[in-house]
C-alpha cells in the first residue's frame, strides 16, 4: 500500500470516496501504464480523463501534427497550437491538468514494425484511430503481445465501441474478419462526424479504461455497444469469440503484417 | 382390559433412564443430556428451578379407584398435593424432587402406568371420547381401542424421537368429543356391514397455524387402527422438519407434501409396516357391563334435582348413569382423590375418567349409587353447586408461568366467576356453554374450540400497555365439519367479566331459537358479538385509572419487561405490528410528525429486548442502548435520537423496519449473528486519528486511507466534527462493510470506533 499525499487524497478524493475504487483502486489507476493510440477526436477526451484520473504513465502516438480542421472536434488541441506536433499539444494539456503524471510521445505512424516494440510497455491500449487498416494492426499486435485494449470507431452521427480481452473475448477480427473492400467505405464526402459524438465514444473509451485497470464492472467484452446520437439509441450487440477467428482463434497469428491503407484522401 | 400393558421396551428403557438419573445426580451427566432423556418419560422441569413435574398417561383418561388412590399415594409422599388433570386426559405431579423422579417411576409401573411419551417429541397420550362405553349416540365403546393403541406405541421405538409430538385420539360417534377432527391422527367409530372401524381424521391441531383435520379414509377395519397410526407415524418420521420445532407438527408436514403426496408416501408406509409384520390389533374386549338390577320407583330427591339436571346423564345402559364433575382448574388434591377412589371403588373398575376438558367423569352408576355419592362430590368440586358454564370454563396458566404468556387468564376466570355468582340469570338455559382462555395464541387454553374464546393480547393507551384478549366465538366439532370459532373483535382484560356477562345475557335471549351457539353466531350473533366487544375494548387514561393496566392475580402493572429473552410470543409481535402498522401510518402522512416517526422509530423493536420503556426519554435512551450501542444499527443513527426530532426520522424508521424484516423468532437479527464475531476480535484501537477540522468529504478519504492500510478486525478510531461529519462518515463507513462500533461525545466533536471489515 503505498501513501497517498494530502494531495493525492485531495485530487483523487472523489474516486477513493466511491466504494469500488477506494484507496486500493486508485492506486491500481497511479499504477498503470496506458498507450492512445491517435491523438485526435477519440484520442483527446481519452487523453483528458485518463490524466485526470491519475493513470500513472500515458503513452501517446501520432505521427500528424495539429490543423484547424481538427479543432471541431479534437479538444485537445487549441487554435494556437495550428502546426504544432499533434502528441506535443496533447501532452502540454495533460501535464497541466496532472503534473504527476508521466506523459511519453511517439510522434510516428505506426506500422507492422513499430508497433508490438511500442505496445509491450503498456497495460491497456485505446485504439482512437481513424482508419480500418490501424484498426486490424492494433487488433492483431495487441493479440500477439496479450494486450486488453479498447476498439473505437465513429462515423457521421454514430460509433461503435468493444473492449477486447485476448484470448478470452471476441477480438475486433472475431466480429468483422478483415477490412472491407475499398468501394465500401465511405466517400470522402460521407465521412463527417458530429464533433461531440467523438466526445462521447472517446469517454467511454476512457471509462472501460479505468474499468479494467481497477477491475470494477463489467467491460464491453463480447459485445459491440454501438450507438446512432442522432437518435440517441444505444444498443448491445453480443459476440462470441470465433474458435477459427484468423487472428485470435486456433493458430492466430504469429506476424504482424500491414493492412492495405484505404483511408480518404482529405486532411483529416 | 382397563389398563394398557407397559410393554418390555418401555422397561428397558427405564433402566436406561434410572442410569442416566443416577449420572446425573452425581453430576457426571450434564444437564442437557439428561434432559433429552426425561422429557420423553414425561419429566418436566418447572419454572422453578430444581423443581420437577411428571406427566402419566392415562389411555383414555381411564383410571380405575386403586390406581386413582396410588396417585393420591405418590402426590402426598413426593408432590404437590394436587393431582393434575391434563388437557390430554393424563395426569400430572407436580413439584416433584429430582431425587424422587424414578421411586415414582417405578410405583407407575407397578399401577399399570407409565410417564413415557408424556413429554417431547413423542406418541403423546391416546385420549378419546370421555363418555365412551356411556352415550347414548355412540356407535360402540372407543375406550378399548385407546388401550390397545396405546401398549402398542410405546412397543415402538420411533414413538419416542419423532419430529414433533404426535396425537391420536378416538370418538365414538359423529358429534366426535374425542376431537378426532382437530387430532394429528383421528379415529370416529363406524359400522359398515355390520363390522366395526372407523373413519380416519390426520393433520388436524390447534396452536400456530390451527388445521382442521382431513378425512383420508371413510371406513378402515378395526384391526388396522395400528397399522394406520404407525404407517402415519412412519410418513411423519421420515419426512417431519426436524429443524423448526415451531412449523414441525403433521399438519405443516402434510400442507406443504399436499394430500396426493402425502397419501402415496402413506400408502407406501402402510406397505412398510404390513411387511414388517404383527400389525395386526387384536380386537379388544368391550369390558363387561354392570349387571345391575333396575329399581324403576327411584325418585331424585328435590335437593339433588338441579345438580342432577346440570351434570348427571343417563347411560345407553338402561338405569346406568354418569356425572360430570367439573374440577376447578383440572386439580384434585390427593385427600380428595382418596375420598372418591374409596367411595367408588364398590361400584367396579370401569367407574371412573380424566377428561381432556380437565374434569372427571363417573360411569356406571345406579342412581341410587349416584345420589349415593353425591356429597363426596360437592366436597371435592364446588363447582358442582355452580351452572356448568362456570365449571366448563378453561383457561391455560399465562403468564403467570409461560414464558410466552401475554395474560393470566386463570385470573380473568375468577374475576368472571365472581362477577357470575352475584348475577340473578337462567344460564342453565345455555348449559354447556363453552368459555376458553389462552395467555396467547397458541391454544394451550383451547379457545378455538370454544363458543366464546379468548387468547391474551398487549394493547397500548398513551404509550402504557394493558392487557387484552382478543374475542372468537362459534366453533363447530362434529365429524360432518369442524370449525374453529371466529373473531369477533377484542377487549380490555378489565371488562371481560362484564363483557361475558353480557354475552351469556344476550345469549340466554336467543337460545331459544337455535340449536347451537355456532348457529347464533354465523346468523346474526357475530354482529352482535362484534358491537357488544366495542364497549369493552377501550380503557381509562392511566392517569385517571390504573386498574386496567393491571392483569388479574398480579400486583405488578401489566408489562412485557423481560420477556424478551427466548423466543418472540405472539403479544410482542402484536405489540411490534402496532407500532408498525401506526409508523408506516405516520411516514405516509403529507405532513410528518417526525417526533411521532421517531417514537415509534425507538420503540418498535423494544419489546425484543426485554424493554417495556413508556415514555418519551426512556423509549430514545433503551432504544440507544440496544440497538445503536450495540452497533445493531449504524451508530450515527444515535444523533436523530438527540434534541428535537427532524427528517432525518424517517431513514431511522425505515432501518428499524429493514432490522424488524431480519428477524428471527429467536429474536435475533440477521446482523446480530455477524456481529458475534466481529466484537469478540475488538480491542485497543491499532490507529487513531483526529479528523476535527477536515470537512466532508475529506474525512471520508481520509478514513478510508486508513481502513486500507488495516488488516481485518482491526479498530480504527477517529475524532469528528458535529454536524455533516458525524451525520455522514459513520454511515459511509458503515455503507462500505465495516463496524460503526460506537459514536461518543467528545468536546465538541465525536469518537468514533470503526472495525475493518
Ligand atoms: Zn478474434
Amino acid at each position: 500500500m503505498r501513501d497517498f499525499s494530502d494531495e493525492e487524497l485531495e485530487r483523487y478524493s472523489r474516486h477513493i470516496i466511491l466504494e469500488d475504487v477506494g484507496i486500493e483502486g486508485q492506486e491500481k489507476i497511479l499504477n498503470s501504464k496506458v498507450l492512445i493510440i491517435g491523438a485526435g477526436g477519440l484520442g483527446s477526451p481519452v487523453a483528458l480523463y485518463l490524466a485526470a484520473a491519475g493513470v500513472g504513465e500515458i503513452g501517446i502516438v501520432d505521427g500528424d501534427v495539429v490543423d484547424l480542421s481538427n479543432l471541431q472536434r479534437q479538444v485537445i488541441h487549441t487554435t494556437s497550437e495550428v502546426g504544432t506536433a499533434k502528441v506535443i499539444s496533447a501532452k502540454r494539456k495533460m501535464e497541466a491538468i496532472n503534473p504527476n503524471i508521466k506523459v511519453t510521445v511517439y510522434q510516428t505512424m505506426l506500422d507492422a514494425s513499430n508497433i508490438l516494440e511500442i505496445v509491450k510497455g503498456y497495460d491497456f491500449i485505446i485504439d482512437g484511430t481513424d482508419n480500418f487498416s490501424a484498426k486490424f494492426l492494433i487488433n492483431d499486435a495487441c493479440i500477439i503481445a496479450n494486450k486488453p485494449y479498447s476498439h473505437g470507431g465513429i462515423l457521421r452521427f454514430g460509433g461503435q465501441t468493444m473492449t477486447i480481452k485476448p484470448h478470452e473475448s471476441a477480438c475486433y477480427a472475431c466480429v468483422f474478419d478483415s477490412p472491407p473492400p475499398a468501394n465500401a467505405i465511405p466517400t470522402c464526402s460521407s465521412a463527417g462526424i458530429l464533433g461531440a459524438v467523438a466526445g462521447m465514444l472517446g469517454t467511454i473509451q476512457a471509462t472501460e479504461a479505468l474499468k479494467v485497470i481497477v477491475g470494477v464492472g463489467e467491460p464491453l467484452y463480447n459485445r459491440l455497444l454501438s450507438f446512432d446520437a442522432k437518435a440517441m439509441s444505444f444498443r448491445n450487440i453480443n459476440f462470441k469469440k470465433n474458435p477459427k477467428c484468423r487472428v485470435c482463434g486456433g493458430e492466430g497469428i504469429k506476424e504482424l503484417r500491414d493492412y492495405e491503407a484505404v483511408v480518404c484522401e482529405m486532411k483529416r | 382390559m382397563s389398563k394398557y400393558e407397559i410393554p418390555k421396551l418401555v422397561h428397558d428403557d427405564l433402566e436406561i433412564f434410572k442410569k442416566n438419573h443416577a449420572d446425573f445426580l452425581a453430576g457426571t451427566l450434564d444437564s442437557l443430556t439428561f434432559k433429552t432423556m426425561r422429557v420423553p418419560f414425561g419429566v418436566y422441569e418447572q419454572r422453578e428451578p430444581n423443581t420437577y413435574m411428571v406427566r402419566i398417561k392415562l389411555a383414555g383418561g381411564a383410571i380405575n379407584p386403586e390406581q386413582l388412590l396410588g396417585l393420591a399415594d405418590l402426590a402426598e409422599q413426593y408432590a404437590h398435593k394436587n393431582i393434575h388433570i391434563t388437557t390430554r386426559a393424563g395426569a400430572q405431579l407436580h413439584y416433584v424432587k429430582i431425587e424422587d423422579i424414578v421411586v415414582i417411576m417405578e410405583k407407575l409401573h407397578t399401577l399399570g402406568l407409565s410417564g413415557r411419551g408424556g413429554g417431547g417429541n413423542t406418541v403423546r397420550n391416546i385420549s378419546s371420547d370421555p363418555l365412551g362405553g356411556t352415550a347414548k349416540d355412540e356407535l360402540f365403546d372407543v375406550s378399548p381401542y385407546s388401550l390397545v393403541l396405546t401398549s402398542k406405541m410405546l412397543d415402538q421405538k420411533d414413538s419416542f424421537a419423532l419430529p414433533r409430538k404426535f396425537k391420536i385420539t378416538f370418538s365414538g360417534s359423529s358429534a366426535d368429543r374425542g376431537y378426532a377432527t382437530i387430532h394429528d391422527v383421528g379415529f370416529i367409530a363406524k359400522i359398515v356391514e355390520g363390522k366395526r372401524g372407523f373413519s380416519l381424521f390426520v393433520a388436524g391441531g390447534m396452536g400456530a397455524k390451527s388445521r382442521i383435520g382431513t378425512k383420508i379414509a371413510d371406513f378402515i377395519p378395526e384391526n388396522e387402527i395400528f397399522l394406520y397410526s404407525q404407517a402415519i407415524k412412519q410418513v411423519f418420521d421420515k419426512n417431519g422438519n426436524r429443524k423448526n420445532k415451531h412449523a414441525a407438527r403433521l399438519r405443516f408436514l402434510f400442507d406443504e407434501l399436499g394430500e396426493a403426496q402425502f397419501l402415496t408416501l402413506l400408502q407406501a408406509e402402510l406397505e412398510a409396516v404390513k411387511k414388517e409384520g404383527n400389525w395386526e390389533i387384536s380386537i379388544p374386549e368391550t369390558p363387561t357391563e354392570r349387571k345391575v338390577t333396575l329399581d324403576k320407583d327411584f325418585v331424585i330427591e328435590e335437593k339433588y334435582q338441579t345438580w342432577w339436571n346440570r351434570f348427571v346423564y343417563a347411560q345407553k345402559q338402561e338405569g346406568l348413569y354418569g356425572c360430570k364433575v367439573p374440577m376447578y382448574l383440572g386439580d384434585i388434591s390427593y385427600e380428595d382423590a382418596r375420598v372418591l377412589a374409596n367411595a367408588l371403588a364398590p361400584f367396579g373398575e370401569d367407574v371412573l375418567r380424566f377428561s381432556a376438558d380437565q374434569n372427571l367423569y363417573l360411569r356406571n352408576l345406579t342412581a341410587g349409587e349416584m345420589v349415593q355419592v353425591h356429597d363426596v362430590i360437592q366436597n371435592i368440586s364446588v363447582d358442582s353447586k355452580r351452572p356448568t358454564v362456570i365449571g366448563d370454563m378453561v383457561a391455560c396458566t399465562g403468564a403467570a408461568t409461560c414464558q410466552l404468556g401475554i395474560t393470566r387468564p386463570r385470573g380473568a376466570v375468577e374475576a368472571i366467576q365472581k362477577r357470575l355468582a352475584k348475577v340473578v340469570a337462567n344460564f342453565d338455559a345455555i348449559q354447556g356453554f363453552k368459555i376458553h382462555f389462552s395467555g396467547c395464541p397458541n391454544s394451550c387454553g383451547k379457545h378455538q374450540i370454544a363458543d366464546l374464546g379468548f387468547f391474551g393480547k398487549v394493547q397500548r393507551n398513551e404509550g402504557y400497555s394493558y392487557p387484552a384478549y382478543n374475542i372468537i366465538a362459534g366453533s363447530r366439532i362434529h365429524e360432518d365439519g369442524s370449525s374453529f370459532a371466529q373473531k369477533c373483535g377484542d377487549v380490555a382484560a378489565f371488562h371481560v367479566p362484564a363483557f361475558v356477562e353480557e354475552v351469556l345475557h344476550t345469549w340466554v335471549l336467543h337460545v331459544k331459537n337455535f340449536n347451537a351457539f355456532a348457529d347464533w353466531v354465523d346468523a346474526d350473533g357475530r354482529g352482535i358479538i362484534e358491537e357488544i366487544t366495542k364497549k369493552y375494548n377501550t380503557v381509562p387514561s392511566f392517569k385517571d385509572d390504573k386498574n386496567p393496566y393491571f392483569d388479574y392475580s398480579c400486583d405488578d402493572i401489566f408489562s412485557l419487561k423481560g420477556k424478551g429473552s427466548g423466543e418472540c410470543s405472539a403479544g410482542m409481535y402484536d405489540l411490534i405490528e402496532a407500532d408498525k402498522k401506526a409508523l408506516k401510518i405516520a411516514l405516509e402522512a403529507e405532513v410528518k410528525d417526525f417526533e411521532n416517526i421517531r417514537l415509534l422509530s425507538a420503540r418498535m423493536l423494544l419489546v425484543t429486548r426485554g424493554e417495556d420503556a413508556r415514555d418519551k426519554e426512556g423509549v430514545l435512551k433503551a432504544f440507544k442502548k440496544h440497538f445503536v450501542d450495540t452497533t445493531l444499527l449504524n451508530a450515527s443513527f444515535g444523533l436523530p435520537l438527540e434534541g428535537d426530532a427532524d427528517e432525518r426520522s424517517i431513514e431511522l424508521a425505515h432501518e428499524v423496519i429493514k432490522l424488524y424484516e431480519s428477524m428471527d423468532n429467536t429474536l435475533k437479527f440477521a446482523k446480530e449473528k455477524e456481529l458475534k464475531v466481529v466484537e469478540s476480535k475488538t480491542e485497543e484501537a491499532v490507529r487513531f486519528k483526529d479528523y476535527s477540522g477536515v470537512a466532508c468529504p475529506m474525512n471520508f478519504v481520509k478514513t478510508k486511507m486508513d481502513l486500507a492500510q488495516m488488516k481485518s478486525g482491526e479498530v480504527l478510531e477517529i475524532i469528528l466534527d458535529d454536524g455533516a461529519p458525524i451525520d455522514n462518515v459513520p454511515k459511509s463507513v458503515q455503507g462500505e462493510g465495516h463496524t460503526i462500533a460506537s459514536t461518543t461525545k467528545e468536546g465538541n466533536g465525536w469518537r468514533v470506533r470503526i472495525i475493518k471489515k
